[in-house]
């Protein structure tokens, strides 16, 4: 399939007082068209920077891409100018956020906030506009559009937001969905509805999709691929069904171990990843994740590159974590083996040895 | 039912709602947010009082050349008539007469047509400027903000009526009532300019602000119809005491003789006429005074209503 996005070696940073904050330090990956891609990683990782770099929404200063591109339809859009960039915003590339309630304007009617990107970019009168609202508020679920729409945001719940967030992202038929931590606010059962959603509206609309989150249950079910952030470098990339199978960086296994099981000893401790993330202002040299990484080596005081371990999928890492010899010296260290959801995991080993 | 929330630390806790079902009959009942905040200025009787005094003065002021030959006078404000000069209050005169037989109620009517027009046409001027000086500042910050703050900090520490006296005696055209509505915004949009930056700047860091910007909007979008409409409640609200502000501004400009001219009327000048004749004829500085205290009073108390009936923090109560 083409390619719709290629971000190549972005570094963006934080200019402060104690000196540059290297927020995103040379990611680069490609979305294809109608490709779902998500970007999984805790707080501070630097998803959602990335996502504002790539539409270069973040305050400058302090903020500043210092290195790398972002090829949207071979378009740089890094150095794109700024009246240009403003119609790829919402008109391209629009973005859906985690806040519903806050996302909203609450003085203006939610059929105003809908003709606002209308008439921005298609270029329609008024009129023209509030006549497609009702069809683009029912195609994101929500009821009794034709009178919903001349209410306002407080008369709308969590879900009912998000959704009309969904429809004003939606409404100019983007080429690409950036949806940063869409459920995140809501509640779990709405989860779900707005999750599917999106990948409904993706397949009808061809629209490529990059989901941020840092719940991987929410990629699980929608991407195609997934991105393992951390500390401002993406760890590990590859289909979403090989990273959950076969995950190949020590950070994804430990981010794996972390998802709470109802299969659990009763009375077990919930797993954690031990440490914190690196002080972005004085990471560590070489791999970020060392200092918490059971599996560390010498060889990881300097980075790794991007290594190819299976196809489509890299992991920026030195050590084999599917050899046996490793795993069972980074047991010794306090690395809990991944056990099996039903196929094989890397960290499978017999019980004894814990 | 009216959807209730009970947002932000004075909220309440809410009682367990009463689930009605949304019929057509109640969905038509349900406040739009005009009648919201409409009902709730009307609950505070401070506020319709205050109110209620504004209209009575501002229709007398329009009435004024309606009203004045319907008493059978003629042109009585300005035409001196010295056999009656220094009455007290009567029929044909409820407010007496000045010194050269003027008769009081007249000067009072045409001065209210002055007080108000300076108090109305200087807020909307120095609301305009304010906003624009504010908004700039505290919507991009940095150097601009500095700047613009700078000369709105220096302005204020010149003495007002100082440089008031100073600039209506030498460069505006004095007595015209166009240069004393220029000299007041001059100098009155000064705090206006400081509460829109400080609302402007808590407002900018919204979410539905970058939201927004993701949708392409460019700044003057965002300013325009997204920050100002959401800090509306402040701006109303400065809006209202300016008049107040502005309406004593002027007096006192006239009363010491700088501002309108005789034998224009306003109530400052009344009051500067009058208040030699102050133990004569006790009504010709009462009038113009309490024309000025009250009709600032209701400003003010109209003001605060419109702040609490503004405030986002309430909803439909």
């Amino acid at each position: 399939m083409p390619k719709l996005l290629e971000v190549r070696d972005l570094k963006t940073q934080f200019r402060t007082r104690e000196g540059p904050i290297q927020a995103v330090n040379g990611i680069s990956f490609t979305i294809d068209e109608g490709e779902a891609v998500g970007i999984v990683g805790e707080s501070g990782s630097g998803k959602s920077v990335t996502a504002l770099s790539i539409l270069r929404l973040l305050p400058m200063p302090p903020a500043q891409i210092v290195d790398g591109a972002v090829l949207f339809q071979d378009q740089d859009l890094v150095d794109l100018h700024e009246a240009e960039m403003r119609r790829i915003r919402g008109g391209k590339i629009s973005m859906i956020f985690q806040d519903p309630i806050s996302s909203l304007n609450p003085v203006m009617r939610i059929q105003d906030q809908i003709t606002e990107t209308l008439q921005l970019h298609l270029g329609l009168s008024k009129v023209e506009a509030i006549a497609r609202v009702r069809s683009l508020l029912e195609a994101v679920g929500i009821p009794d559009a034709e009178r919903r729409m001349r209410g306002y945001p407080h008369q709308f719940s969590g879900g009912m937001r998000q959704r009309v967030m969904i429809a004003i992202a939606i409404a100019t038929n983007p080429k690409l969905l950036i949806a940063d931590e869409p459920t995140t606010a809501l509640d779990v059962t709405i989860q779900a509805q707005i999750l599917e959603l999106l990948a409904r509206l993706r397949r009808d609309l061809n629209t490529s999709l990059i989901l941020i989150t840092h719940d991987l249950g929410v990629v699980a079910g929608v991407t195609d691929r997934i991105l393992v952030m951390y500390a401002g470098h993406i760890a590990e990339r590859a289909p979403t069904e090989e990273i959950f199978d076969n995950p190949r960086h020590p950070y994804t296994l430990g981010l794996l171990g972390a998802v709470p099981r109802l299969d659990a000893e009763q009375g077990s401790d919930l797993v954690t990843i031990p440490g914190s993330p690196p002080d972005l202002l004085h990471p560590p040299a070489g791999c970020p994740f060392q200092p918490r990484c059971p599996f560390k080596i010498d060889k990881c005081a300097t980075y790794p590159p991007d290594l190819k371990v299976g196809r489509d999928h890299y992991s920026a890492c030195w050590v084999d974590v599917t050899n046996p010899k490793e795993q069972q010296r980074a047991m010794q260290k306090g690395f809990i083996p991944l056990r099996p959801v039903g196929g094989t995991l890397a960290g499978e080993f017999s019980a004894g040895d814990a | 039912m009216d959807i209730t929330q009970f947002e932000g630390p004075h909220a309440p806790v809410p009682p367990a709602p009463e689930v009605i079902e949304l019929t057509p009959e109640l969905a038509r009942k349900r406040r739009g947010q005009f009648r919201i905040i409409t009902d709730r200025f009307l609950r505070n009787r401070v506020a319709v009082a205050g109110f209620v005094i504004l209209v009575i003065v501002t229709l007398l002021a329009l009435l004024a050349p309606v009203i004045e030959p319907v008493r059978g006078q003629f042109d009585p404000a300005t035409t001196p008539n010295f056999a009656i000069a220094l009455q007290g209050p009567s029929l044909a005169h409820p407010f007496g007469t000045d010194n050269v037989g003027r008769d009081e109620l007249a000067r009072w009517l045409y001065g209210a047509r002055v007080s108000l027009q300076v108090g109305l046409f200087a807020m909307l001027a120095s609301i305009f400027l304010g906003v624009t000086v504010g908004a700039l500042a505290g919507f991009y910050g940095g150097w601009i903000d500095s700047i613009l703050m700078r000369i709105v900090d220096a302005l204020l520490a010149i003495p007002l009526y100082l440089i008031l006296f100073l600039l209506s005696a030498t460069f505006f055209s004095r007595g015209t009532t166009l240069g004393l509505v220029l000299l007041i915004a001059a100098f009155s949009w000064l705090y206006t300019a400081r509460v829109v930056r400080s609302e402007f700047v808590a407002q900018k860091e919204r979410e539905f602000l970058l939201a927004t910007r993701t949708l392409g909007a460019g700044d003057l979008r965002l300013i325009l119809r997204h920050i100002i409409p959401n800090a509306i409640g402040p701006i109303v609200v400065s809006a209202t005491l300016l008049v107040g502000i502005n309406i004593i501004t002027e007096s006192t400009l006239s009363f010491f003789g700088f501002g309108l001219q005789p034998p224009a009327s306003s109530w400052g000048v009344l009051l500067a006429d009058s208040e030699s004749y102050f133990t004569q004829q006790p009504m010709l500085v009462w009038a113009p005074g309490l024309g000025i205290l009250l009709t600032v009073l209701a400003f003010n108390l109209m003001g605060d209503g419109l702040r609490d009936a503004l405030d986002p923090q309430m909803t439909e109560r």
